[in-house]
């Protein structure tokens, strides 16, 4: 029975990380990373982006065993590298995050306007975090059973359709799809791109049971979350390309709901409908959470304002940090929907940080090696700092990759982000703890 | 370093506080938990019952169905019940750990919060 148990635990948590990590803008992420490589070598773009997301993940599982909390970026870098430096990154994060909200919100309320073209895709923005917010303020939130259950329903989903059209379905062409016409240029910037597919996959919170009984089956969960979602990704990807061509998906935020309609007409077209749905919930449900959560955090320690801390009396939800969060991401999301032809910045913007916090984390794991020997591990990298090191160089040329690649508004977006956090950190901070 | 009475006295001077708070019994009306504290140095186990809002159980003892468990040094844990330490300030540090809902979390550091404002 304890070896079942285990076992059950084991798959919620590789069931909320994958949740978490499966996103609707995760679709036209995984387009944009195959245009960059140009042909089905996206297959092989999401294996080798795969395998490098596969180390991260044994550095996210070597810091959690070491400090299980949710509050985890903040506490792995300041112990690695200092309050100040911690604190910018942290405070980047956070911006990163409401930039994936962006996203998130953008292609989910392209899918609403697809479904329903008389609302504009602003209103649909509007309509939709008029919803997200009431929902978050209430504290509603998906149990983990119900979130089993979706996950595998939108797993099903993807899985399913692409199987289908790989083995059964006579519109599959994959031989007519060349390779990799790009190159290798195009090869790097397209694992680049497409580590945005694996986003918060690290963001599951330790369950109190587990970690408090010492037998915490965390660590283990994250490299099968990684490697589940690999799996999805590389059909998937390989499926819509065989169906598809990609200058008819490039230029679009829902690839996957023209995907469904081409195969099977209106089953296709609602069956991407739902796993789209479903996916911008997770998303919503852990992600928006957790981030008002960490910003509510960082007032009661005293990085952010006080009133940011501020708790509804009856849900207990942080209000005012939700107030707040939803009103950039609104800002934001308006934005790309008044701009429609620039909805990739944000991915892109959001693939940057990912892959520059991928790479501060395996450095992480490298100076901690040093700073806290002593400290107990449940689980710990082998072969030396030779796998964190190799993950933070290349996670850090990956970085440079997209933004040295991708439009001027990318980089612009980012730079913005990272001088504000760090000059936020540096003069704004201290003098809201003084 | 505390010792075991001082953190004893401390829980216990924390849960009559926690009890005459008017505002907390408002609020916390529908909250029922079982928090399991752990002190390392010296090492103490205590679980408080609460129900509606009201501690109505304190036991030196572990409990192994607890919703809420919290750890640290017996000196942070002995700070954070006096009010001397910012719980939050102390999470973010990995110097509490906290192991509960994310909801439950933060209702405990509201009651800490209230309880000494």
């Amino acid at each position: 029975m304890p070896e079942l148990k285990k076992v059950l635990r084991m798959g919620t948590l590789v069931s909320a990380s994958v949740g978490i990590a499966l996103a609707s803008s995760d679709f036209p992420a995984l387009v944009k990373s195959a245009s960059q490589v140009g042909g089905w070598a996206i297959l092989f773009v999401i294996i080798i982006a795969g395998i490098l997301t596969g180390f991260v993940s044994l550095a996210f599982a070597e810091l959690s065993g070491m400090y299980p909390t949710a509050a985890g970026v903040r506490v792995y870098t300041k112990k690695a590298f200092g309050d100040s430096v911690s604190l910018t990154i942290t405070i980047f994060y956070v911006f990163f995050s409401i930039i994936i909200a962006s996203a998130e919100t953008y292609v989910f309320s392209a899918v609403l306007h697809y479904l329903d073209p008389n609302l504009s895709a602003k209103l649909w923005v509007l309509i939709f975090l008029i919803a997200a917010i009431l929902m978050n303020i209430r504290g509603i939130e998906i149990a983990g059973d119900v979130e089993n259950v979706l996950v595998v329903i939108k797993l099903a989903g993807i899985i399913g359709l692409s199987l289908y059209v790989i083995f059964l379905s006579s519109k599959f062409h994959i031989s007519n799809v060349p390779f990799a016409p790009k190159g290798f240029d195009g090869f790097f910037t397209a694992v680049a791109t497409a580590i945005f597919i694996y986003t918060g996959f690290e963001w599951t919170t330790p369950l109190a049971e587990e970690v408090a009984s010492g037998q915490s089956t965390l660590p283990y969960s994250l490299p099968i979350s990684v490697a589940v979602i690999t799996i999805t990704f590389a059909l998937f990807s390989y499926a819509i390309i065989g169906v598809n061509s990609l200058s008819e998906l490039t230029h679009t935020p829902i690839p996957h709901l023209i995907f469904g309609k081409t195969i099977t007409g209106k089953v296709g077209l609602y069956s991407m409908v739902v796993v789209s749905f479903l996916a911008t919930l997770s998303t919503f449900n852990a992600g928006v959470m957790g981030n008002s959560r960490l910003i509510y955090a960082l007032a009661r320690e005293g990085s952010f304002p006080k009133f940011m801390s501020k708790l509804h009396p009856k849900y207990f939800t942080p209000w005012i940090a939700l107030l707040i969060v939803f009103s950039i991401i609104a800002v934001f999301s308006i934005t790309i929907a008044m701009n429609p032809k620039a909805f990739l910045v944000p991915i892109l913007v959001a693939a940057s940080i990912e892959t520059l916090m991928y790479s501060i984390i395996s450095f992480s794991v490298i100076a901690l090696r040093y700073k806290e020997k002593d400290t107990a591990r449940i689980f710990k990298i082998k072969g030396g700092i030779l796998i964190p090191l190799f993950t933070g160089i290349v996670f850090l040329l990956l970085t440079l990759g997209i933004l040295v690649s991708s439009s001027k508004y990318v980089a612009i977006l980012f730079s913005t982000g990272f001088v504000l956090s760090y000059l936020y950190a540096k003069y704004v901070v201290p003098r809201l703890e003084h | 370093m505390v010792t075991i009475e001082t953190l004893i006295n401390t829980l216990n001077t924390f849960v009559k506080r926690v009890n005459e708070n008017t505002t907390l019994k408002k609020i916390l009306k529908g909250w029922s938990k079982l928090i399991v504290i752990k002190t390392k140095d010296p090492d103490t186990i205590a679980t408080l019952k609460v129900e509606k809002g009201v501690v109505v159980d304190v036991k030196f003892e572990d409990t192994p169905n607890a919703d809420i468990t919290l750890s640290a040094l017996a000196d942070v844990i002995n700070d954070i019940f006096i009010g001397k330490a910012n719980p939050s300030r102390l999470y973010l540090d990995g110097t509490l750990k906290v192991f509960a809902s994310q909801k439950d979390q933060m209702v405990l550091d509201s009651i800490v919060d209230i309880v000494w404002k």
